[in-house]
């Protein structure tokens, strides 16, 4: 327990960040829902919306880049992975909370884009989960913030122009990717294990 | 703790093997490793701290064997590294620092962590700056705050990397000391390019060259390897030939030369080697 609470101490910015943007997007609609019809009010929503699922990955490149202890945490009991798989459950977490917030207050306002009732909440959900799960992977491989930062962006692209639009189902929507990026982020998790790895790549940089 | 070293290689992908069917026991107490750049000074400790694996080759330590997983984990729970290139994070301060490494180190009580943290932090003479953030600290205390966290857990063996590379005289000798004294009732593995630091704390060397042992034993041994070589030329204008130049020392009438040499230059008077001199004479019989 100690261990996740000085993650999250250390974390606790990032942490709020996704209920800063849930709390501001629900503000907005609650705002606009008296001004604005509801049909009006989704193209916005659904512009709004994506803000958690980038916010997240490049949250999450950013807490799994840049540690300058690497080295360090190997040599103790706990090692590398479990530090960097706990920021990224944390950092996970943190927005899948907030974005399932999100989600009811929007569903409940009836402003959620392309409301299909309560099984709509996979999508948000979903996306983040496939974002951070590739993010983690990335990170692990390359080492690098500025290429972790670009997947994110590169994801969210991919889900929003070439996957959404052509598998409508918002199961199979999510499912498909989410058990690639669950695969993924085994992946990463094996690799992550590599002390070696991560200490000689890191100290080649 | 005794450390046994036995046929230990280690490749590299692409690279010469950094470690090279190295045999070595080495005792309890303050054991100094040197050798040139490149020599597989770091790669040995990163493979005594169960960090990387050999290629080749098993280490020992009090008769438990590293490659196994289980061995290695419980190695880390009775290990203080200090690596060569620590930046602690800059925005904690160091009591939060020591703190984090305790948990890292699986310290579970929160009663132990403080308290180890309070004393560690009094022993390196941090006490002061305990809660400023680490950003604010210089070059010597930030090293000191990294000495403290490898000390979290009282551990039984210290490995140390070029812990004082960097640091101002003052800090150097200030350092060393507290080696000295830690490596009363533990083993302490330290690394260096500063032979003088050997000289004053380690009563045991061990000289990797190429990856190879070059020399393992007591200090005064290493030593030894440059008695009756060992010269001070009269002031001379040229370099002697054939000899290793220790160090030079500009007078009016030409340079002053310390060589190891077995031909001095006529006029020059034997004087009793140090630990560079041995070490030098070493690197020249290879």
């Amino acid at each position: 327990m100690a261990f996740v609470g000085i993650q999250l101490k250390r974390l606790y910015r990032l942490v709020l960040l996704p209920f800063i943007l849930t709390a501001g997007i629900l503000f907005v609609g609650f705002l606009l829902e008296g001004i604005w019809s509801p049909g009006r009010i989704r193209p916005l929503m659904m512009v709004l919306t994506q803000v958690p699922v980038i916010a997240a990955g490049l949250s999450t490149a950013f807490v799994l880049n840049g540690d300058p202890i690497i080295e360090l945490a190997e040599s103790t009991p706990t090692g590398w992975r479990k530090v960097q798989v706990t920021r990224m459950l944390i950092i996970t977490g943190a927005f899948l909370t907030a974005v399932g917030l999100l989600f009811i207050g929007l569903h409940m306002m009836r402003l959620w884009p392309r409301d299909m009732g309560w099984v709509s909440i996979i999508s948000p959900v979903g996306s983040i989960f496939i974002v951070n799960c590739l993010v983690f992977l990335i990170a692990v491989l390359t080492t690098s913030m500025p290429t972790s930062s670009l997947a994110p962006i590169a994801i969210w692209l991919f889900l929003c122009f070439v996957w959404d639009p052509y598998i409508t189902d918002p199961v199979r929507q999510r499912l498909i990717p989410l058990f690639i990026a669950a695969a993924g982020a085994i992946f990463g998790w094996n690799m992550c294990g590599d002390a070696e790895r991560n200490v000689v790549k890191v100290a080649a940089l | 703790m005794f450390i046994s070293i036995d046929h230990l290689t280690k490749d590299f992908r692409g690279r010469p093997a950094a470690l090279n069917d190295l045999t070595v026991d080495l005792p309890q107490g303050m054991i100094g490793l040197i050798g040139p750049n490149g020599a597989g000074k770091t790669t040995l400790m990163r493979i005594l701290t169960g960090i990387i694996k050999p290629t080749t080759g098993k280490v020992f330590i009090d008769g438990q064997d590293l490659s196994s997983p289980a061995n290695r984990r419980n190695l880390k729970r009775h290990l203080g590294y200090l690596p060569q290139h620590i930046t602690p994070y800059d925005n904690l301060s160091p009591l939060e620092f020591l703190d984090y490494i305790g948990i890292l180190k699986m310290i579970d009580n929160k009663h132990m962590r403080q308290e180890q943290t309070h004393t560690l932090l009094e022993q390196v003479g941090l006490k002061d700056v305990m809660n400023l953030p680490i950003r604010g600290l210089s070059g010597g205390m930030r090293r000191r705050v990294g000495i403290a966290q490898a000390l979290m857990g009282d551990p039984q063996l210290l490995v140390v990397d070029e812990p004082t590379a960097g640091l101002d005289p003052e800090e150097r000798m200030r350092f060393r000391t507290l080696l000295a004294q830690l490596g009363q009732d533990r083993s302490v593995i330290l690394s260096t390019h500063i032979l003088d630091d050997v000289a004053q704390t380690c009563p045991w060397v061990c000289v990797l060259r190429f990856g190879r042992k070059q020399y393992d034993g007591p200090t005064e041994g290493l030593i030894h390897e440059a008695a009756g070589h060992t010269w001070i030329t009269p002031p001379i204008a040229a370099p002697p030939e054939n000899a290793t130049i220790i160090n030079a020392e500009p007078t009016p009438q030409g340079t002053r030369y310390r060589i190891v040499t077995d031909t001095p230059p006529a006029g020059s008077v034997e004087t009793a080697p140090n630990l560079e001199d041995g070490y030098m004479a070493l690197a020249s019989e290879r």
